[in-house]
């Protein structure tokens, strides 16, 4: 069998390792923070998941209001889409 | 407003097809419409109607391919035209306009530009829309009519500086064919062209080509198998994972270049390192870990400890399936791009344990429980492509860009390691790779339940909500968290269709 490292070599790798993920968490903190402020938003309060789907959406009777929707000019579903994407 | 040109492969097409994407130009609500259609014999002139003017137009700044037959949207002009000045190709979804019982269409979303997924099939489809100074690098414009969908799209985008997907509708077609597909010859063309060693095998069943990279040289490659000795029942058999693990890899891989470090916790059963020291030799070595469980941590003591060009972080609960396993993601460390690879998992009773991750926002195993010959939505499975993320179940890595990134992030003690790292690794600057061509089991629980910590979720988030939100290599259409502006009424069934019922990500 092979014998282990020195122990006080492998705290000093860990050590650099535990420096180089705190700052690619920053990294990536400040890049989150960067995309959030471009359209507009901050963060409030820790991140969550989405909860359970939406889906009224799909309801029969919103079919005229979906053919509705996609038939409106361009930019004017765009406009839309923004908005409601905030 | 950019000027487009239009360009069709209508060589041995019906007059019908032709007119339809004729009409569909004409609708499109800008004067100028100019159309390259490449045929045997004149158009018919009742195809081309009024406003629409046969030829080439070298002052158009982008050309639009569409397929004869396809109606190009608004969309796909609408983007292009805003395009960023380095985007120089540009694809979006297509809807299949065809008559089904439910009389409901259906849809191909895509993925952000997934390089190597496109030199397994084209996953970009008939309609893209490129700059002409692109199209004119990668050949003019004749020879990329002239050409198939998959040979072209490989052509312009090894030219882009960026490739952009567009997550709208850019084309309808009326085709019944689903399947993205494959050139062989294509791909042989295009990897000599980019100076890749490999070669080329086609599957026309699926259809697929598998790019076999070339392994140059055998490193040492570090095997890390985090363990706490325990025994289980497998196969009729009760006995401790670790030996079947290492006993397995040693047996059956072609590929003993290998190291193995063994962590284990101090309660591990000294029969249990007697066996392991007696299959490994000296190749093995076996690092007391004596704190609480942190499977990151663990593994981080592990690699500390190793010496190899290449890591390959293992579960004790695993075993290799495909002998050159190994050989296979090795072999695609040949990109100098490429930091982490991750082949497909299978559990006991050959379902799918995981074939990647999707982040929908919840990071995802895809076509979990799904039976081993699935193929996914669109071949989906069976290529070798991007991922965001593979679980560190079993995932090779180099030493360098494990270093580089700080290993595995020890906050996170069971869930979503893997996920952080991954999404390091490709902050980086490297990329994620999934290859269906290199299979273990994972003998994980089937009906385990993620024990989910708000507190990590909140962690996780903080570094990478708005990934976790879009994954570049799903489609926001496609996400779980549905809703009237980021999708459409389909949208439901198309995620199934996409990834049949998941579940989240249990702890490793």
């Amino acid at each position: 069998m092979k014998p282990p490292r020195d122990a006080t070599e492998v705290a000093a790798t860990l050590e650099r390792w535990a420096k180089a993920d705190a700052e690619a968490g920053e990294r990536a903190a400040q890049r989150r923070a960067a995309n959030l402020q471009s359209k507009g938003k901050q963060q409030v309060r820790d991140y969550e998941f989405h909860k359970k789907p939406n889906d009224w959406i799909h309801l029969d009777w919103m079919r005229p209001v979906r053919f509705v929707y996609r038939n409106l000019p361009f930019g004017v579903r765009m406009a839309l889409k923004k908005r409601m994407a905030r | 407003m950019a000027e487009f040109l239009f360009a069709t492969d209508g060589r041995n097409r019906a007059a019908g097809a032709l007119a339809a994407t004729a009409a569909s130009l004409r609708g499109l609500g800008f004067s100028r419409r100019t159309w390259y259609v490449s045929t045997n014999e004149p158009l018919p002139s009742h195809v081309l109607g009024r406003r629409i003017t046969l030829g080439d137009d070298p002052g158009a700044e982008w050309v639009v391919f569409v397929a004869a037959g396809d109606s190009v949207t608004r969309d796909a002009l609408h983007f292009a035209a805003r395009a960023a000045s380095d985007a120089d190709v540009l694809y979006g979804d297509t809807r299949h306009d065809i008559k089904r019982e439910d009389r409901l269409p259906s849809y191909q979303r895509r993925p952000s530009f997934s390089p190597e997924r496109l030199r397994a099939h084209d996953y970009i489809g008939e309609l893209v829309v490129a700059r002409r100074r692109t199209v004119d690098a990668a050949g003019g414009l004749e020879s990329l009519v002239d050409t198939d969908a998959h040979d072209r799209n490989l052509r312009l985008c090894e030219h882009a500086r960026r490739v952009v997907r567009v997550p709208e509708i850019f084309n309808v077609t009326p085709s019944t064919n689903f399947l993205p597909d494959a050139n062989p010859g294509a791909v042989a063309r295009h990897l000599a062209r980019v100076g890749i060693a490999a070669s080329v095998e086609f599957d026309a069943d699926t259809p697929r080509v598998r790019v076999r990279r070339h392994l140059a040289r055998r490193p040492l490659v570090s095997v890390i198998i985090p363990t706490r000795g325990s025994s289980a029942e497998l196969r009729g058999t009760t006995a401790p994972f670790v030996i079947n693990t290492v006993r397995t890899l040693l047996e059956r891989s072609t590929y003993q270049q290998l190291e193995l470090i063994i962590v284990a916790d101090t309660p591990t059963p000294s029969d249990v390192r007697a066996e392991l020291a007696r299959l490994g030799g000296d190749r093995l070595m076996i690092v007391d870990y004596d704190q609480a469980f942190n499977f990151a941590a663990k593994n981080n003591i592990g690699v500390a400890h190793s010496s190899g060009e290449y890591v390959l972080l293992l579960n004790d609960d695993t075993e290799i399936i495909t002998p050159d396993a190994i050989e296979t993601m090795l072999a695609l460390f040949a990109d100098s791009d490429v930091g982490i690879v991750g082949p497909i998992l299978y559990f006991e009773d050959g379902t799918i344990q995981s074939a990647g991750h999707i982040f929908s926002p919840d990071p995802t195993d895809m076509y979990r429980l799904k039976p081993a010959d699935t193929r996914g939505s669109h071949n989906y499975v069976r290529v070798q492509r991007e991922a965001s993320s593979v679980i560190a179940a079993c995932l090779l890595t180099s030493r360098k860009v494990f270093e580089e990134v700080g290993g595995l992030n020890t906050q996170f003690p069971g869930n979503w390691n893997d996920i952080d790292f991954a999404l390091k690794v490709q902050q980086a600057g490297h990329k994620v790779i999934f290859t269906p061509y290199a299979s273990f089991y994972h003998f994980e629980s089937k009906t385990r339940v993620a024990l989910r910590i708000e507190a990590e979720v909140g962690k996780l988030g903080y570094r990478w909500g708005d990934i976790l939100d879009d994954d570049p290599y799903f489609n926001p259409r496609l996400q779980r968290y549905i809703n009237m502006w980021r999708s459409d009424f389909h949208t439901d069934r198309s995620y199934e269709e996409a990834l049949g019922p998941t579940a989240p990500i249990s702890s490793k």
